[in-house]
């Protein structure tokens, strides 16, 4: 990692309410998370509970809380993706992954994030994995993604 | 980034303060080149927008780029924004000189070699033309037909995305070569404050994020309230499932975004601005940030803005993915660094928002009409 938090803090002097959410993002963007250790660290710095850095954090879907998986798999949750059948792929991606949306597997391979309209919609329904494009998915191509990526591992 | 044509001081004195149209020796030729009425060599523009990318259109650059270092070809090329007609992405627009504009569609990287061998040799690839652009005075392509005839843009007056995929995004000297951060300079040469309000109320502007209330009138409420400081906010956020308009706006014009946050924050007297844009709009963002430190290079942003008593400052702000904070005090308490949760009205925010202030926040195609408005409609007193 190129920056510690201490770095990125010093980006904010007068420690500003206002600020959290960029603070919060800048750590996200640096390790893919908010670890419960910088959660502890941003609360000191600005001098408020953790529990209401956490609080603030939860609020918002961007923030994760764990790691994301080696595998990001990126499911659009627009219109056009819905009336494609995206409901049913993302069934199949949280019973092969063994994940839910939001979360990373036990064995941190795969996690899976619902995002807005990519606004690509006639190559819907989209999937994207680690900023990958994968258009016009069905459950079987999908299938076919997860096996590959699954079968790189061994 | 492209090399400046004009002193940043030559530019504001002899383009934007110039309300005569009397222009010195080689400036409307200097701003003829940046326009690109005519070209000396080749330019060829791919649309890198979001939606261009996903159908890649990045692949598509690369490969274009290969071919004219093989074949030794001086050209210029640029990514731009989507006009608007995502379905026909990758798209690449070429303009060979003394010929029309070619904008050509579903370019993916395997095509380009048969598309720049057309058209390096005169003709069009007539399976992929999208159109070519009526600009009278350059040849014509034959067999092709005219873009302004599309079906899709037959029937569009195109205010706000006409310049998103004709220029390069992050050149402040094309989009001010275009007639762009005119209408600042007139507002904050030639208008007050009210003047100004009254102006964009009597154009009848209204909300363009589903209120419709009158743009004008709530910035008379805003200016009208006395306070030491006011605050405006821009509404980038969008989240509405399967809508992306206010990112093509973002994508294929951010000094446009600019121009109208810093007329829009004058009027209201202002001193803090801020652009709340939606996180994942990760090119939007990139070319926001990238034009906002050119504005403020070239004076339009900062202190003392055109030499005036006017202070400005602009922050982005990148929402965090709650679609909630769409809503303006939802929006408020997010820039205050707490959780999104609306607050009753009233007070409304145009009376107190922000840390306590009065805030006018405005969506973001609501403000990308301020300065044709004011270009239009204005006469210089």
């Amino acid at each position: 990692m190129s920056k510690t938090i201490e770095e990125i803090l010093e980006n904010y002097p007068g420690s500003q309410r206002e600020y959290l959410q960029c603070i919060l993002q800048d750590i996200q963007a640096e390790w893919g998370y908010l670890s419960e250790e910088n959660i502890v660290k941003v609360s000191k710095f600005m001098n408020i509970s953790s529990a209401s850095v956490f609080g603030t954090a939860s609020f918002y879907s961007q923030f994760r809380l764990s790691p994301l998986g080696k595998y990001n798999f990126r499911i659009c949750q627009g219109s056009a993706c819905h009336l494609m059948g995206n409901e049913n792929l993302l069934k199949l991606l949280e019973r092969n992954l063994k994940t839910k949306a939001g979360e990373t597997s036990k064995n941190g391979l795969f996690s899976i994030e619902v995002v807005d309209c990519m606004g690509a919609c006639h190559l819907s329904p989209l999937i994207s994995v680690n900023g990958r494009f994968y258009p016009q998915q069905s459950e079987g191509s999908l299938l076919k993604i997860i096996e590959e990526l699954t079968n790189n591992e061994h | 980034m492209s090399k400046s044509v004009f002193e940043i001081k030559s530019l504001r004195d002899d383009v934007l303060r110039n309300f005569s149209g009397d222009y010195k020796a080689g400036v409307l030729e200097k701003l003829s080149v940046l326009r690109r009425d005519h070209v000396e060599k080749p330019v060829i523009m791919v649309a890198t927008g979001s939606c261009g990318i996903i159908s890649g259109a990045g692949e598509t650059l690369e490969s274009i780029r290969q071919y004219l270092d093989k074949h030794t070809i001086e050209a210029d090329l640029l990514e731009t924004g989507c006009n608007g007609f995502c379905s026909a992405s990758p798209i690449v627009s070429i303009q060979l000189p003394g010929k029309k504009l070619l904008s050509l569609q579903q370019i993916t990287s395997d095509k380009v070699e048969e598309m720049l061998d057309s058209v390096f040799n005169g003709f069009s690839p007539a399976n992929n033309a999208l159109g070519q652009h009526k600009k009278s005075h350059l040849n014509y392509w034959e067999n092709i037909p005219y873009i302004e005839d599309h079906p899709f843009f037959r029937y569009q007056q195109r205010h706000l995305l006409g310049l998103s995929g004709l220029i390069d995004p992050i050149n402040i000297e094309e989009y001010i070569a275009h007639g762009g951060y005119k209408a600042l300079t007139k507002a904050v040469y030639y208008y007050t404050t009210s003047n100004l309000c009254s102006l964009i109320e009597s154009s009848g502007l209204r909300g363009r994020s589903g209120s419709g209330f009158p743009t004008g009138k709530k910035w008379k409420i805003a200016l009208n309230t006395p306070a030491d400081n006011k605050y405006l906010i821009c509404n980038a956020d969008e989240s509405d499932p399967g809508a992306f308009m206010e990112r093509h706006l973002v994508e294929g014009n951010p000094h446009k975004i600019i121009e109208s946050v810093a007329i829009a924050a004058y009027a209201i007297s202002a001193r803090q601005a801020y652009i709340y844009i939606n996180s994942d709009y990760k090119i939007a963002i990139d070319r926001l940030e990238k034009a906002l430190e050119q504005a403020k290079e070239y004076g339009f942003v900062g202190e003392n803005i055109f030499g005036s008593n006017y202070n400005l400052r602009i922050q982005i702000r990148k929402g965090a993915g709650a679609l909630v904070c769409g809503e303006e005090t939802a929006l408020i308490s997010s820039i205050e660094g707490r959780r999104g949760n609306p607050a009753i009205k009233p007070p409304y925010p145009a009376v107190s928002g922000l840390f306590g202030k009065p805030t006018i926040v405005n969506n973001v195609e609501t403000l990308s009409n301020i300065p044709d408005i004011i270009n239009n409609l204005a006469t210089v007193v």
